[in-house]
């Protein structure tokens, strides 16, 4: 892979996306939901970015309207300096090559009616000039070695593989093209914790292998902190804070991250000294955000200014954070206390 | 150290009581028949005493839900069959009892919550009338009584607003707050035992913080028994005095929490342990267990866990080691626990005569 450091492979800019509310017998769009506004980030090569929030955060909008699954509808969204996203979708013929995505579920995400060879095979049928028709047998058993799948299983249907190598064979369909950047949406959330460390390991090895970058949607942030080299953190359509890994697990500044990582169950809380701040409440409904700051009628930090002024997405202490108060953990200052209503 | 053939009956309380709230001994559920039979769970015994809080911790497959519903007399009829084995209550045996006695125990002495709340909750009744009708129903209450309890209840609970709350339908809750009305409906009658199966696994992580911090002190205020099942060993180390961690239908080891995760005394609670990246360690790589769990309609011979282990010898395969006493409230299904328990605590792989990895 010859590659231009200085070009991002991956470029979302100030990317918006809405869903229609429908109603009436008409089904007429009576308003939006924003699922994501302004978000903004980028993935160099050979790097991978954690993107992590609660359901609803807008996380997984972001990851489809990425590789053109859901159309966008403000914003860019370039692919090695190339914008793919002009209105509001992305290419689908040069997308795919450059850009795939690993999906949750393992079972849902598979063609039962297709064996492996087909699942595999399908891209290079789409995107011919990929892999030569005389080299695809080849490709496909290199493919199934290097993801840890045995290459004479080729013809068998996905209902033969287990959770963890139906897994497998998403990730080998998601080389297939080649690309540089494999977005991986929650693809170690639904396997059980001894096979979990066996695909992010694969993940890992095969971004030292081929150079992969990868964007890795997750809600488990100790797989993210093992795996990523910087995080973006997102609440309710917004990225709240984005920085590089220490940066963001080592000292956040912004309290919505800082309670988030406090309410990760340590392994063995014996061992750890740490101060928990808990948000209050529940997240809001995206349908209807609080005004200001979105996560200010759950943050302890909170005053005045935070309902009314949404903060910018601002350099603090060498990385980005939303937050008027942005800083270390440090004394509540607002007189809100942790007992709701 | 001493080793003896575990029962358990008392592993879980040594002296609180002499008799434990529950104690299920040598249970074995099957599903289906013939070739293609699921044998669920096999000979799985464990107690819990009054107050206390057991964690059964497994991945999927693994029985943990097979043997909440065997306690709650929840097994599909048609489909599954309790093969062996006791469940007592409080000193009775509700599998051999007819079935009113423990429809009678249900609600009222064991309650159970679910991992999904919207499907355990009716949507077209608002949530008030439903956590009325513990009061009316099981104790008699008016509908004045019973809803004068019910926003009690609620703001026990921590539903804000409950008077107005009371009236929303389930629908209208986020899944924290359904949980809590699950919650308050589980612990209306102030059950003895409350069965709680994956309750925080659909919640976002700010809100299953909050869950188990509200079970933790209901427990505590009501002296209620806890029976924790989970696949997440993170969730449950702040709040279960005794873990027993099952594989393929069986429990593989047994003992306090805290001794449990220092010090694991089987192949399999090492590997799982070993296989999590701790946010406070900071590993380069995980050390993820081999291989996939069994097919539960064709189990390994022996030691279900014999195929992944870095320890396994020929003699693993031989026959079902059985769940030993190990020291005094530990137990291990490992017939080689004391040649390689050094190994286990380490961080690292080091097996003694293991496969390379």
């Amino acid at each position: 892979m010859t590659t231009d450091l200085t070009t991002k492979w991956l470029e979302v800019r100030d990317v918006n996306i809405d869903y229609p509310i429908r109603g009436g017998i008409f089904r007429r769009v009576k308003g939006h939901v924003s699922a994501v506004s302004g978000a903004s980030f980028d993935v160099a090569p050979g790097e991978t970015l954690g993107l992590v929030g609660e359901s609803g955060c807008g996380k997984t909008s972001l990851a489809r309207a990425i590789v053109g699954l859901t159309p966008t509808s403000h914003g860019q969204i370039l692919v090695e300096g190339q914008d793919v996203s002009r209105g509001g979708t992305v290419d689908r013929q040069i997308m795919p090559r450059r850009v795939q995505m690993v999906f949750q579920d393992p079972f849902s995400s598979l063609n039962p009616r297709m064996t492996v060879r087909q699942i595999i095979g399908r891209a290079w049928q789409i995107h011919q000039d990929v892999v030569p028709p005389s080299d695809r047998e080849a490709t496909l058993a290199d493919l199934l070695a290097r993801v840890g799948l045995n290459p004479d299983h080729a013809d068998r249907y996905p209902h033969q593989f287990s959770g963890g190598q139906r897994q497998r064979i998403g990730i080998a369909r998601a080389l297939a093209l080649r690309p540089h950047v494999i977005v991986c949406d929650e693809a170690v959330s639904a396997l059980d914790v001894s096979i979990r460390a066996q695909i992010v390991n694969l993940l890992q090895d095969l971004q030292v292998e081929l150079g992969i970058a990868y964007l890795f949607i997750a809600h488990d942030l100790s797989i993210v902190e093992h795996l990523c080299d910087r995080v973006a953190v997102m609440y309710l359509g917004k990225i709240v804070e984005i920085g590089n890994r220490d940066q963001i697990f080592r000292s956040p500044t912004h309290p919505y991250t800082q309670s988030l990582l406090d309410s990760v169950p340590v392994t063995r809380p014996w061992r750890v000294n740490r101060s928990v701040s808990l948000a209050n409440g529940d997240p809001p409904s995206p349908a209807n955000p609080p005004s200001g700051c979105r996560f200010h009628t759950r943050c302890p930090r909170a005053r005045q200014i935070c309902a009314d002024v949404e903060p910018p997405l601002a350099e603090h202490d060498a990385r980005l954070s939303a937050c008027h108060f942005a800083g270390p953990r440090g004394p509540v200052v607002a007189d809100t206390d942790r007992s709701p209503a | 150290m001493n080793r003896m053939p575990a029962d358990l009956s008392d592993a879980v309380a040594p002296s609180a009581e002499a008799q434990p709230l529950l104690r299920v001994q040598d249970l074995a559920v099957e599903f289906g028949s013939g070739p293609n039979t699921v044998h669920a769970l096999r000979s799985v015994g464990f107690s819990l005493a009054k107050g206390r809080t057991l964690a059964l911790l497994g991945e999927s497959g693994s029985g943990k839900s097979v043997t909440s519903l065997s306690i709650m007399g929840l097994l599909p009829r048609r489909s599954a069959h309790i093969t062996s084995g006791q469940v007592f209550f409080d000193g009775h045996d509700i599998i051999a009892a007819p079935q009113n006695y423990i429809r009678r125990l249900r609600g009222s002495e064991i309650a159970m919550i679910f991992q999904d709340p919207l499907s355990s909750l009716n949507p077209v009744q608002t949530v008030g009338h439903q956590i009325d009708e513990m009061f009316r129903r099981h104790r008699g209450a008016s509908r004045r009584q019973a809803r004068a309890q019910t926003l009690e209840l609620m703001r026990r609970v921590r539903i804000p607003d409950p008077r107005r709350r009371a009236s929303s339908y389930p629908h209208e809750f986020s899944g924290g707050m359904r949980q809590r009305v699950m919650i308050a409906m589980a612990i209306a009658l102030e059950p003895r035992l409350l069965i709680a199966d994956e309750p925080t696994t659909a919640l976002d992580v700010t809100v299953q913080a909050q869950i188990v911090e509200l079970l933790t002190e209901l427990r505590d205020e009501r002296g209620m028994a806890l029976l924790f099942i989970t696949h997440d060993l993170g969730v449950v180390a702040p709040l279960a005095d005794e873990v027993a961690v099952m594989y393929a239908g069986r429990i593989v080891e047994n003992g306090p929490t805290r001794q449990v995760y220092d010090r694991p005394l089987h192949p399999y609670t090492a590997g799982l342990l070993r296989s999590l990246p701790d946010m406070s360690e900071g590993r380069e790589r995980l050390l993820p267990i081999d291989g996939n769990p069994p097919d539960l309609r064709a189990v390994p011979p022996g030691c279900a866990f014999a195929p992944r282990c870095p320890y396994a010898i020929p003699e693993c395969r031989a026959q079902i080691p059985p769940l030993l006493r190990f020291g005094g409230d530990r137990a291990s299904a490992c017939i080689r626990v004391e040649d390689i328990a050094d190994g286990l605590s380490q961080s690292v792989e080091v097996p003694g005569t293991g496969k390379p990895r």
